[in-house]
């Protein structure tokens, strides 16, 4: 799926009410891949999703920081989503990477990813916040998992934890 | 959904009442000039009887309460019952203040509390006076000068309250003020006549884009329609961003009124008589700046009155005027905002300047130093040439930070001063913060900007030309001139080195505290228009960074701050 056709669809879901109206317990997830390994962020906090653009690197910031672009005249922090995870860093590749837009209260952060697969609805009692994973990644941001058939998971991710303000801070010791 | 309707209406009123005040602000000083005037008199009236009637039906219990009781006052202003002398002008003032600093504590929290109690009992003392006097004239006549002996006791005794609390609550004030600043959404008033502008430009493009894609059906049939389309959308594009940057300007007006209020407060703790003269109100300047601004301005005032007007005796003595004057001038001027503040003081003792600073091994006694040199030694850190500490005008903190606060603004200060008639500031910015002419350059495989305003020059020199005096620092020789020169990317604290292949070199070179400095750089790629973008708050304690340029090629380069990253350059030099 290309960014652009993923942005509309991603629109599309939102205007579409219905199913929340149906069940409070019913929400919508943009669904992302990392390592073979599934992920998936609220839908209500996304806000495009775009092609891997030339980052300008920034000075000062912890090594997940990748930088700022220039989203249609605003200037977006980027950041690893890999690195930020606590896995190793590795080369993006340009013509597949996807740059995931979110929003949450004050702040307008995209993360990086290898590709983004599709949206999908999960009811909560599907959500599982017991975590028997075998993988280390950082588990605070982890707010629960779930099966999806085929011995495969999704990790969903709490973007308050993830991007907060805390979380993004400058590394404040000179030199 | 109905709390939200209720908030909106919460922080609508807010923001009038902040007009408002203003305004009040302004017919009280008025009122002391013209105590005579009903016509100011019915305006404060009417201003304060709709703020007490909205803060009342918005539920701003104690902002009512108080407009309440400032309203009785003024109704016996009004009636002429009482006079507006000193005592009762300094209460309104100060009844002003406790306004302002209730709405600007609402604004943060709608349930905040202030406490009016000191402002409430002055506003009771005056009415109670009212009422004795007005006891007492039924049996004496004089009731003037019985008021006047009542009022005098608790005058001498405001007074005295008045300079002891004076500049510490000012500057209370100011913090909320400069806190909301930054994380509230904040408000403009506009004139229809601009927006009527933005709309009618965008209507333009929208066509000009519409016969665009019609023309591009056929490209070969009209090529010549599309490119004469294409320039004429550039035109429009251009007035665009020019309607669209006017929507953030104001006139200067807001900066004046003020800047007047600060000269009536320090003139009188000072006790020394002060006329105010304004020229060019309706100058037009970048909103953030008139906000920025102020602290500047009420800082060089400050100075003016308390270091560069003279004593009443002195003044005779000079046969000056008693009353000194300060002036006030805005004006554009070759795409620049220029403001002139000139007293007709004493000016600038370059002797002292001199004297101090050998005293403090700031200058070279092989030298000699033209004035100007001493007096830009003023804006020097730490250099004060105040005889003694005052409240007013601080010690020694003040023009340093009074230079990089213009310096931030990418602007600077020019001082011109002649003994024994007076001295001018002249501070000149670009007309909007967010435009300005910027040097590009690269470091590390990254493109910066910093503003022209920073940088004295661009200096090409060759490896010959560096001396390594220890390990952290190397200097460049040119003629008898030696330049510290700096590692800019250590200062930056950015990780990777830098390259340089060939063997010419290049540094920017700027000032910091009146010392020339050589910031090492890769290399200069040109010089660009900035339009200066605003990074996420997660950037926000980024050092050195006032924000993002977006460059010809649509990438993002860094636009630099020097004058916040002054200590990072004098640590790796």
């Amino acid at each position: 799926m290309n960014a652009r056709s993923l942005t509309e669809e991603i629109e599309s879901h939102k205007s579409d009410n219905q199913p929340s109206q149906l069940s409070k317990s019913y929400k919508k997830y943009l669904i992302f891949t990392l390592d073979q390994l599934q992920y998936g962020f609220p839908l209500s906090k996304i806000k495009e999703v775009i092609g891997y653009n030339k980052i300008t690197e920034v000075p000062q910031v912890p090594s997940f920081f990748k930088g700022i672009i220039n989203l249609r005249g605003r200037i977006i922090s980027i950041v690893d989503l890999r690195v930020k995870l606590g896995q190793k860093a590795r080369e993006w590749e340009p013509k597949k990477t996807c740059i995931i837009i979110t929003e949450t209260d004050d702040l307008t952060i995209g993360a990086i990813v290898d590709t983004v697969d599709e949206v999908m609805g999960v009811n909560e009692n599907e959500i599982c916040d017991k975590l028997e994973l075998s993988t280390n990644i950082d588990r605070s941001f982890i707010t629960g998992v779930t099966n999806t058939g085929d011995d495969s998971v999704v990790l969903f991710l709490s973007l308050e934890k993830l991007f907060s303000r805390d979380e993004l801070k400058i590394l404040s010791s000179k030199n | 959904m109905a709390s939200y309707d209720t908030d909106e209406l919460k922080e609508t009123f807010l923001i009038e009442c902040e007009e408002s005040l203003d305004r009040t602000e302004c017919f009280f000083m008025d009122l002391e000039s013209n105590p005579t005037d009903r016509n100011i008199i019915n305006q404060i009236f009417r201003l304060a009887h709709s703020i007490k009637g909205s803060a009342k039906s918005v539920g701003f219990d104690q902002l009512g309460e108080l407009t309440h009781a400032l309203e009785e006052l003024l109704v016996l202003l009004q009636n002429g019952q009482i006079q507006p002398n000193q005592y009762v002008v300094d209460t309104l003032l100060s009844s002003n203040d406790l306004l302002r600093m209730m709405t600007s504590n609402l604004r943060e929290d709608y349930e905040h509390k202030t406490d009016t109690s000191v402002v409430s009992k002055r506003i009771k003392t005056i009415m109670d006076g009212f009422c004795e006097s007005e006891v007492n004239s039924s049996s004496n006549d004089s009731i003037s000068d019985n008021g006047l002996t009542l009022f005098s006791e608790t005058e001498t005794d405001l007074i005295s309250k008045r300079t002891d609390h004076e500049p510490s609550k000012l500057r209370e004030n100011q913090r909320p003020m400069d806190r909301q600043s930054e994380d509230k959404d904040e408000f403009i008033r506009l004139s229809l006549k601009k927006i009527e502008s933005l709309i009618d430009n965008l209507g333009e493009q929208v066509i000009l884009q519409s016969s665009l894609e019609e023309a591009a059906k056929n490209p070969i049939l009209n090529e010549d329609l599309i490119s004469k389309t294409i320039s004429q959308l550039g035109k429009i594009t251009l007035d665009l961003q020019k309607s669209a940057m006017a929507l953030r300007m104001v006139p200067v007006q807001s900066l004046y009124q003020k800047t007047r209020r600060i000269i009536r407060d320090t003139s009188r703790s000072l006790g020394k008589p002060v006329e105010i003269m304004t020229k060019g109100e309706e100058t037009e300047i970048d909103k953030v700046f008139v906000d920025e601004l102020s602290s500047v301005v009420s800082h060089i005032i400050r100075n003016a009155i308390d270091h560069g007007i003279e004593n009443q005796e002195e003044r005779l003595e000079a046969r000056k005027p008693e009353r000194a004057k300060i002036k006030l001038n805005a004006y554009q001027s070759f795409g620049y905002f220029l403001l002139e503040i000139a007293d007709d003081g004493r000016g600038i003792d370059t002797k002292k300047i001199y004297q101090k600073a050998m005293s403090k091994g700031l200058l070279d006694d092989q030298k000699s130093y033209s004035d100007e040199e001493l007096i830009n030694l003023i804006f020097t850190s730490g250099f004060s040439t105040a005889q003694s500490v005052t409240d007013v005008s601080g010690r020694g903190v003040g023009m340093d930070a009074v230079l990089s606060k213009v310096k931030s603004l990418k602007g600077d200060i020019k001082v011109i001063s002649k003994p024994g008639i007076g001295t001018t500031f002249t501070i000149r910015l670009p007309l909007s913060i967010a435009i300005f002419n910027g040097i590009v350059f690269t470091l590390c495989g990254d493109r910066f900007v910093l503003p022209s305003t920073d940088i004295h020059e661009v200096y090409w020199f060759s490896e010959k030309q560096i001396s390594r005096i220890n390990e952290n620092k190397s200097i460049i020789t040119r003629g008898d001139e030696v330049i510290e020169l700096v590692d800019f990317e250590k200062s930056l604290g950015i990780k990777k080195r830098p390259f340089n292949d060939s063997k010419r070199m290049v540094s920017l070179i700027v000032e910091i505290n009146r010392k020339k400095m050589g910031l090492k750089v890769d290399d200069i790629i040109g010089q660009v228009r900035v339009v200066q973008k605003r990074l996420g708050h997660e950037l926000k304690e980024l050092r050195g960074v006032s924000g993002g340029a977006i460059l010809g090629d649509g990438e993002v380069a860094l636009v630099l701050n020097l004058s916040s990253l002054q200590d990072d350059i004098k640590n790796a030099a």
